[in-house]
């Protein structure tokens, strides 16, 4: 017999690879790659509007160019940024960290980037045609949405391409499911996990149980945009509303468990000692996740056409799992021997600043705070620290933890500190500013204010810090590249981790695993191994 | 409700910043120093879960009280029906007929209320969603195609101008949907009732 053993199929290398080639890490940068694009290009969009909001008075674009502005910039972030860039991460991380060789269904897990890719050009591509691109903000809220309030071809492209960008989430969660259900090693039981992968697994319940409500939602929008009425009745505008925030408040924890899942790992890591409370965080996840497909009422307080009570109820009672995750966060330093690299500050940044979102989502759960702050700067400012100065805190700790064991060098210490305290910076002093903007009656989506109501000021330190945050991600930028061209080889496991990801080499080869896998025995088998060996 | 809510944020806020530093500084790495193996004690989840769980049935207890006096509809000693439209609004007022104010291109619509007296709004919009928000008053309501939505307004004794804006985002000319509001005393709105036609 010959002793090499020949593979099924050749792998495809070159261009054509990198469009069909079925590796689930292959695909993980490339859609990462994809959003990464994708955020630069809505921040350019934001950079734009804070242009224009910094002083009264028109002098960066016109009126129906900022709403197309404000209308892409919150699609781009939401749509093709947060949640492909999540998905991307369990996409790549979840077959290493359960000893898979391979995601289920690579062919359908290709196609859902492949979704997403088209799905952010048709969208964008709406800039080219005539009236521009959607302008009816992120939502879409009917009748604003129909087509002889917002006509044109570019509001069409946007339906298409939200309903593009939805298929695909509900491909890549499918593909994420199918893997934790049918792939785990032998001995990685569900309890066995580590956290990440089951943020994933909570991650992808949502995915799959709320984008078909936006799907729905766009179908239905462009089928009345084009002359079937779906909703041009008296309850047709609520039931749009109803059917999008039906998939809109769980896409919320969609942007934020992947995140968490990666600082819970970051912070274990970095105190050196397995995380507090395993099955309580295993827990309040899955209350998290029931949680979030009862709350979406809480959008719609000021409408009159929803039992407020009810979705006031549901909307605070989240501050108990919550709660619960904090405590994971904190009770795991706690005893632990903490080092303050990079990761580690930006999962502190993480815990640090999503309190100020989550602290003003407990606020704006109350109807009668709502009906004051709701579609003001302060809703903006409120969302923009869970998924700005949150979530993506929680994603840079994430890259700069696994950018090693994926492309084998360490990104530069110095440099990610830099980036670190540049985006501390800039994120409070552009979001601070709006708190106080929203209070005192400056309403969202306004692309002018008179200079009596005296929010020059404020509006343009707001401004000030887009531009640090801006300065923030060049100077990741540069540390990506300065990584790629005389990084430091980062070897299998350069932070002394826990889950199995770390027992491969970096980057891992094309079926994840060469050798044994260690004897799974807990949520943490490297740190067991570890354990036995002083022992 | 602020005097609630903002304390507990601030108490939880400051809990977590104080903490973190201190736990970072007593447990940061040092030579020689091992990190404490895990163990889990799901009684201090337990009483972090209660805890969290006995001040969330506050605040929704407060908030539905406050949400029901907040809504519910008093006898009002003022009508007043507003109308949004793109991109301006309506004010008439069912006492005074005839009497309508209205805003044209460049100049917003003035809302006369009498002030230290419970103002019944009925809002209705002619196209779009919009918002009628009086930031001073710290509430705001949405104007929803084909329904009326009624609320009780009270303007403090002593209040004199303020400004309302549409907050939903309505298409164009969305952030010049501005009104004035100018809530008169006694004997201002007896004027102003007189002068306008109607009787006070």
């Amino acid at each position: 017999m010959s002793a090499t053993v020949t593979p099924p199929f050749a792998p495809v290398r070159g261009l054509v690879g990198l469009a069909v080639g079925t590796d689930h890490k292959g695909v993980a940068l490339r859609l990462g790659g994809a959003a990464f694009g994708f955020f630069l290009a809505g921040g350019v969009l934001a950079l734009l509007m804070r242009g224009e909001l910094a002083q009264p008075g028109m002098q960066v674009t016109s009126r129906g160019g900022y709403d197309q502005l404000f209308s892409m910039h919150g699609s781009t972030m939401i749509y093709l940024f947060v949640t492909p860039a999540a998905l991307a991460l369990g996409m790549y991380l979840v077959p290493l960290q359960i000893g898979a060789r391979e995601i289920a269904w690579p062919r359908l897990n290709l196609i859902g980037f492949w979704l997403l890719v088209l799905g952010g050009l048709v969208m964008w591509s709406g800039f080219l045609t005539r009236n521009g691109a959607g302008s009816a903000a992120w939502t879409a809220e009917y009748p604003q949405s129909a087509a002889v309030r917002t006509p044109g071809p570019g509001m069409d492209l946007w339906c298409a391409g939200v309903a593009l960008a939805a298929l695909s989430g509900i491909a890549l969660a499918a593909c994420q499911l199918a893997t934790i259900a049918g792939r785990r090693a032998p001995g990685m039981t569900l309890l066995r996990m580590p956290v990440f992968t089951w943020s994933m697994l909570v991650t992808c319940l949502m995915t799959v149980a709320s984008f078909p409500a936006l799907l729905l939602a766009m179908a239905l929008l462009l089928a009345d945009r084009h002359g079937a009425g779906v909703f041009d009745s008296a309850g047709g505008p609520a039931a749009y509303q109803n059917i999008f925030w039906f998939y809109g408040h769980p896409v919320v924890y969609v942007m934020f468990f992947p995140f968490l899942g990666a600082v819970l790992e970051v912070v274990a890591t970095f105190s050196g000692r397995r995380v507090f409370g395993y099955r309580a965080i295993v827990i309040s996840l899955l209350v998290f996740t029931a949680l979030s497909m009862s709350v979406w009422g809480h959008h719609m307080f000021t409408t009159g056409q929803v039992a407020n009570g009810y979705f006031s109820l549901t909307s605070t009672m989240l501050a108990v799992p919550a709660g619960l995750e904090y405590l994971a966060m904190v009770g795991t330093m706690v005893g632990g021997a903490i080092v303050l690299r990079t990761p580690m500050l930006f999962a502190l940044g993480f815990i640090v600043q999503f309190l100020v979102g989550g602290l003003s989502g407990i606020y704006v759960a109350s109807p009668p705070l709502d009906y004051h702050v709701h579609d003001s700067y302060f809703v903006v400012a409120h969302f923009h620290y869970t998924l700005l100065a949150g979530s993506v805190f929680g994603l840079f700790a994430g890259i700069y933890y696994w950018w090693p064991k994926v492309t084998g060098r360490l990104l530069f210490e110095r440099l990610g500190r830099v980036h670190f305290w540049l985006f501390v910076v800039g994120t409070n002093v552009t979001f601070i500013p709006q708190f106080v903007l929203g209070y005192d009656g400056m309403p969202r989506r306004v692309a002018d204010y008179s200079p009596a109501y005296g929010w020059a000021g404020w509006n343009t330190a707001s401004t000030v810090g887009a531009g640090i945050v801006a300065l923030s991600v060049l100077v990741f930028i540069v540390n990506v590249a300065l990584t790629s061209l005389a990084g430091r080889r980062a070897g299998p496991d350069p932070w002394e981790a826990q889950t199995l990801e770390w027992a491969t080499t970096s980057p891992p080869p094309r079926h994840n695993f060469t050798a044994a896998l260690p004897a799974i025995r807990s949520h943490a088998p490297l740190l067991d191994l570890r354990e036995e060996a002083i022992l | 409700m602020q005097d609630l809510y903002l304390p507990i944020a601030a108490a939880v806020f400051a809990v977590i910043v104080v903490g973190l530093p201190v736990v970072l500084v007593r447990y940061r790495a040092r030579p020689g120093r091992t990190p404490r193996p895990t163990r889990d004690r799901y009684a201090v989840d337990a009483v972090v879960a209660l805890v969290l769980a006995a001040v969330v049935a506050v605040l929704v207890v407060v908030t539905l009280r406050t949400n029901d006096t907040e809504t519910a509809l008093a006898k009002p000693g003022f009508r007043v029906d507003a109308v949004a439209f793109q991109w301006g609004w309506q004010f008439s007022y069912p006492s005074r007929p005839g009497v309508v104010d209205r805003s044209a291109p460049g100049r917003p619509a003035k809302l006369h209320v009498p002030a230290g007296t419970t103002v019944e709004v009925s809002l209705r919009t002619r196209d779009v969603v919009h918002a009628f928000w009086i930031p001073d008053l710290r509430f705001k309501r949405d104007a929803w195609p084909r329904k009326t939505a009624r609320f009780d307004l009270r303007f403090p004794a002593g209040t004199v101008a303020g400004v309302g804006h549409c907050a939903q985002y309505c298409g164009l000319k969305h952030s010049d949907m501005v009104f004035f509001v100018d809530a008169m005393d006694p004997a201002r709105f007896a004027s102003w009732s007189r002068t306008r036609g109607g009787r006070a």
